[in-house]
């Protein structure tokens, strides 16, 4: 049983460089140096789990704080495996803090449940109401090349959003469900990869909903299904279905590289993977 | 309060059902039922919990409970039409119930609600059920099969269905919802179920349709 733990804190300097003041970590999880691609003193922080995936018992915890002022994009290099199980099951929380003024895009690829998996996953983000944040996390079926869809055991999955101290975004839900009830109109309607991103940027950065409408009504595709809308806290949710996984991430990045610059007021770079 | 003709509005919600009718997603009778059996799951899973919660909070008198069920079922929305078809439905029913014990000598709601009379359907429901008295059980199942009968009768608007078919679809989907376990001891904040990409999906795809005769 591995106890990973990886604790952050982001800071600025006096040149407007966000870096890594605080770093705890405990094996698998390490990070790179952080690499700065923008104009806004970013740090891209890639994550690894150099286990290579997950097995019972295993846990994964993440407490990572942007400071005021501080800018993070957080990725990992590749997708999170959950390994096959016969019983017991593997853990991920996180816990994210986004301070004034500061911004937190996190962009992990998915997380692929293997056959007789299980996985419980609770995030928490505590968001400064003027701040930025792009948040997405996807979830693949199975493996596809090895024939494994929804063979998984159960996925629970847990996702609180605080801006400013209330809750404004809440998903809850297990799946342990037969594969007919997945596949069925309403839920995963046959698709085997879903996610979702959050985008925050303020009160006054909401109505670029009505441009992003705009822009994935051109952006329709035959072995995807998505969808945006603005809730009442500014939050903009964006839902996806898909068949194809690099599919998916492409337009994930696709619209946050059309977002970015309303929100954050900066190009999305390059991110090489 | 379950009647079709409480003046609710909720004739004016297809929650996501007239996308899936609209770009041809369906076309059946058999595609119809189970996008209503999905919205039937999501209710008993979701909103019948909102419904025993603020039923419970009612009977405690417990007006703060009720704000952070108002709260959280808020949150739980992302979709922008689902919860504005939650907050006008929820604030019709609740106006509606005021108005008829408008005659009693003391408020009805008491300090229990705000002014605004601003809270979601699920809510709203557990509310004047249980200023009613009206027994648990029968409230939660009342509420969803007053749900399922909206939207039949929605679906036999604007798919169109026959009203034979729309019986029929009915009777199955009162026949499903007396199957599922509903266990009062379950309908938990902790079992709250809200997963329905899909639904969530064809919601927000409502908002640009290019012409709609449905609010949601």
């Amino acid at each position: 049983m591995q106890d990973g733990i990886l604790e952050l804190d982001i800071k600025v300097d006096q040149n407007e460089k966000s870096y890594v003041s605080r770093m705890n970590y405990r094996f698998p999880l390490k990070i790179m140096r952080p690499f700065y691609l923008d104009d806004m003193g970013t740090a891209f922080l890639y994550v690894f789990d150099t286990a290579g995936g997950m097995l019972a018992g295993d846990r994964a915890d993440y407490s990572i704080s942007v400071e005021n002022g501080a800018h993070l994009y957080l990725t990992n290099a590749s997708t999170s495996k959950i390994y096959q199980m016969p019983e017991g099951k593997a853990c991920i929380n996180q816990h994210f803090h986004v301070g004034e003024n500061a911004s937190f895009e996190c962009f992990p690829e998915a997380i692929t449940l293997f056959k007789q998996s299980e996985l419980e996953t609770y995030t928490r983000i505590d968001a400064h109401p003027n701040s930025v944040l792009a948040y997405c996390e996807m979830y693949s079926s199975g493996r596809k090349s090895a024939g494994e869809s929804f063979e998984f055991r159960s996925l629970s999955n847990r996702f609180h959003l605080y801006i400013g101290g209330t809750l404004t975004i809440w998903e809850q839900y297990r799946l342990n469900m037969e594969r007919e009830q997945f596949a069925r109109l309403g839920y995963l309607e046959g698709y085997s990869h879903w996610g979702n991103l959050y985008l925050y940027a303020g009160q006054d950065k909401a109505d670029s909903i009505t441009r992003l409408q705009e822009y994935l009504s051109t952006k329709e595709r035959s072995n995807i299904r998505v969808g945006c809308s603005l809730h009442p806290s500014n939050v903009i949710t964006v839902k996806v279905l898909s068949s194809n996984y690099e599919e998916m991430t492409e337009l994930i990045n696709d619209i946050w590289s059309f977002m970015r610059p309303l929100m954050l007021k900066g190009e999305l770079p390059y991110i090489r993977k | 309060m379950s009647g079709g003709t409480f003046p609710t509005g909720s004739f004016n919600h297809s929650y996501g059902l007239e996308t899936y009718i609209q770009t041809y997603r369906i076309s059946t009778v058999a595609e119809v039922e189970s996008v209503l059996k999905t919205i039937l799951e999501v209710n008993i899973h979701l909103d019948a919990v909102f419904v025993k919660e603020a039923y419970e909070a009612t009977l405690q008198d417990d007006s703060v409970r009720l704000a952070e069920l108002q709260q959280l079922y808020t949150a739980a929305k992302p979709a922008k039409e689902l919860f504005e078809a939650s907050m006008k439905t929820g604030r019709a029913l609740l106006l509606g119930v005021k108005k008829l014990q408008a005659g009693n000598e003391t408020s009805f709601y008491g300090n229990l609600l705000n002014n605004s009379l601003q809270y979601h359907y699920a809510i709203g429901y557990g509310v004047v059920a249980a200023k009613l008295s009206l027994p648990l059980r029968e409230t939660v199942q009342t509420f969803l099969f007053s749900g399922m009968v909206s939207l039949v009768s929605v679906a036999t608007r604007i798919m169109p269905l026959g009203q034979n078919e729309s019986q029929l679809v009915l009777y199955r989907l009162g026949k499903q919802l007396e199957n599922y376990p509903i266990i009062e001891e379950e309908l938990t904040i902790e079992n709250v179920n809200s997963f329905s990409p899909g639904l969530e999906i064809a919601s927000m795809e409502h908002e640009t349709l290019y012409t709609r005769l449905c609010m949601s």
